[in-house]
């Protein structure tokens, strides 16, 4: 197995005269948790379906462990187990009896069925019909069905998607857990960014068809400018202090916004700071280091692109 | 090819394909058993066959087959299994060639059904009104013979339906066309070029003139057969975006 686990070459699609993804190289490393990020019409469900194979793309490749979903659609598929949006589930039959038709048709054991029951904690809904199901029973019976013969690559399109608070934290667990459980890669497409800030190893974020972020989440947050909101009794008397104590100042609609310096230790850079300021006369009223967050960086990610065009 | 097809039946459990596939033929027998018990009826079962069969291959077979290819297109549409099915790592014209094997041969269990509760409505006159029992000999062979027949002409018209039904999302098309074929096969059933209407081919395996009959099973079962496959590669083929 190749050591990234989903990989495209410049992959592109055209509906018309409309280009929904354009020239991708996504790079998912192998047992990592990839969040696949992008406002609506991004083109992620386009990629997702390429990737699955339902829709070829009209330029580049796709490789799902270093096989070709074009060329070797059956043996790429194989390699993959995935959520859709759509669960396409059939609501006359129980929940065993849709789990049990991909069963029969992939030809794997009858007791991979209870397994995958059992690992989403469905055993007691099996013989419910999926007619009578909520929509968070369904997504967890959709991902029982995604992990059928533990595949190596799970794709998941809005797995949380319809959960409730509950729900949502225990998918979250889940799914953080999966690459030490089962070894499998996880690309998991979802609109939440707080929830797969929480989950995710690694990003992936679609703008307009093109992929304008990819990377370790952590290195791609370490990039991000740190930064101190700050309110004190004199902001014009910090600002001028800050930039003599060789601070910068970071844009801020609402207020005094101190850029860090190192991007290593916050708290004494800020206690610094704050010692500046109170040893100057000044009364600091609040002094908030910001974090770096996956919404600033998606944020930023969507004003580079839009300054771009 | 054989756990698709089994998947296929799985399919039908508790569906309203199922309950169709009871119900036409069903309603077939009721009507035999309903006209039976008239007064001053009495039919040799070679007529009282030949009624049944022909209300199943004049109306009941092209409107069921409509109706079923609908039901068995919505079954996938309704909750978008077709994109769950198509990623699966199975040969994709194994999941639409079995789909139209299952279609094959539930028209052919109804039609069977049909002979049967036909057979059933006959002997139900005898015990209910014994004045109006089929008279003669019961010769189901021959009959299950004309049924096979009459199954086998109706192969292009389920293939045409089949077709609709899976192509598009919608099952308008479907039933257009289906309502459309069966209302001129009725309207036209005199007419020498209606044996070439798939949706009158079935019906026409009973005309007293061989040329028809035998036209209407090889035009309805040679070109259905290619119609079938056709439709089997070009819907797998097709991207679904």
């Amino acid at each position: 197995m190749s050591a990234t686990a989903i990989e495209t070459e410049t992959l592109s699609r055209r509906f018309g005269p409309r280009t929904a993804v354009d020239g991708i190289c996504l790079r998912v490393p192998e047992r990592s948790v990839f969040g696949f990020l992008g406002p609506n019409g991004a083109g992620k469900t386009t990629t997702i379906r390429m990737l699955l194979g339902l829709l070829q793309p009209t330029g580049g490749r796709a490789r799902l462990c270093g096989i070709d979903v074009t060329r070797d659609r059956l043996r790429a598929a194989a390699q993959v187990g995935c959520l859709l949006e759509a669960h396409g589930f059939y609501p006359n039959l129980s929940g065993r009896e849709n789990l049990d038709l991909t069963r029969r048709l992939r030809r794997f054991d009858s007791s991979e069925t209870d397994r995958v029951l059992d690992l989403t904690d469905m055993r007691h809904h099996a013989q419910d019909r999926v007619g009578t199901y909520s929509l968070g029973m369904r997504q967890r019976l959709g991902l029982a069905r995604a992990m059928m013969g533990r595949p190596p690559i799970l794709i998941l399109d809005e797995p949380t998607n319809g959960l409730d608070p509950d729900g949502i934290a225990e998918m979250r667990l889940f799914l953080s857990d999966l690459p030490d459980r089962s070894g499998a890669t996880v690309l998991v497409s979802s609109h939440l960014l707080g929830e797969v800030e929480q989950i995710a190893t690694h990003v992936g974020i679609l703008q307009a068809g093109q992929l304008s972020v990819q990377g370790r989440l952590s290195d791609l947050l370490a990039d991000q400018t740190r930064a101190i909101d700050l309110a004190t009794s004199d902001d014009a008397r910090a600002r001028s202090l800050a930039l003599a104590a060789g601070f910068d100042l970071a844009d801020s609609a609402d207020g005094l916004r101190i850029r860090l310096k190192s991007r290593d230790d916050i708290r004494a850079e800020a206690a610094a700071l704050n010692r500046a300021l109170v040893e100057a006369g000044l009364d600091v009223h609040r002094l908030v280091p910001r974090r770096p967050s996956l919404e600033a960086l998606y944020r930023q990610s969507a004003t580079r692109l839009s300054e771009a065009a | 090819m054989l756990s698709v097809l089994r998947t296929e039946l799985t399919k039908l459990n508790r569906s309203l394909a199922l309950l169709l596939a009871l119900a036409a033929p069903g309603l077939v027998g009721l009507f035999l058993l309903l006209n039976g018990l008239r007064d001053g009826q009495q039919l040799p079962w070679e007529i009282w066959l030949a009624t049944g069969s022909g209300i199943w291959a004049f109306f009941m077979l092209p409107m069921s087959v409509t109706a079923l290819t609908a039901l068995v297109g919505q079954a996938e549409h309704a909750p978008r299994a077709w994109d769950h099915l198509r990623t699966l790592p199975v040969p994709r014209w194994w999941i639409y060639g079995a789909k139209a094997v299952m279609v094959l041969t539930v028209v052919a269990l109804m039609s069977a059904l049909t002979l049967a509760l036909a057979v059933t409505a006959g002997g139900l006159v005898g015990v209910l009104r014994p004045g109006n029992a089929p008279t003669g000999s019961l010769d189901v062979l021959t009959a299950a013979g004309l049924m096979m027949r009459i199954a086998l002409a109706s192969v292009l018209m389920i293939a045409i339906q089949f077709f609709l039904a899976v192509r598009f999302a919608s099952f308008v098309p479907g039933l257009v066309l289906g309502i459309a074929g069966t209302f001129f096969s009725v309207v036209a059933t005199s007419s020498r070029i209606g044996v070439f209407l798939p949706w009158q081919m079935p019906v026409n395996i009973m005309a007293s003139d061989s040329w028809r009959a035998q036209t209407a099973l090889g035009l309805g079962l040679g070109l259905g057969l290619v119609a079938l496959g056709l439709s089997v590669a070009i819907l797998a083929r097709r991207d679904v975006a």
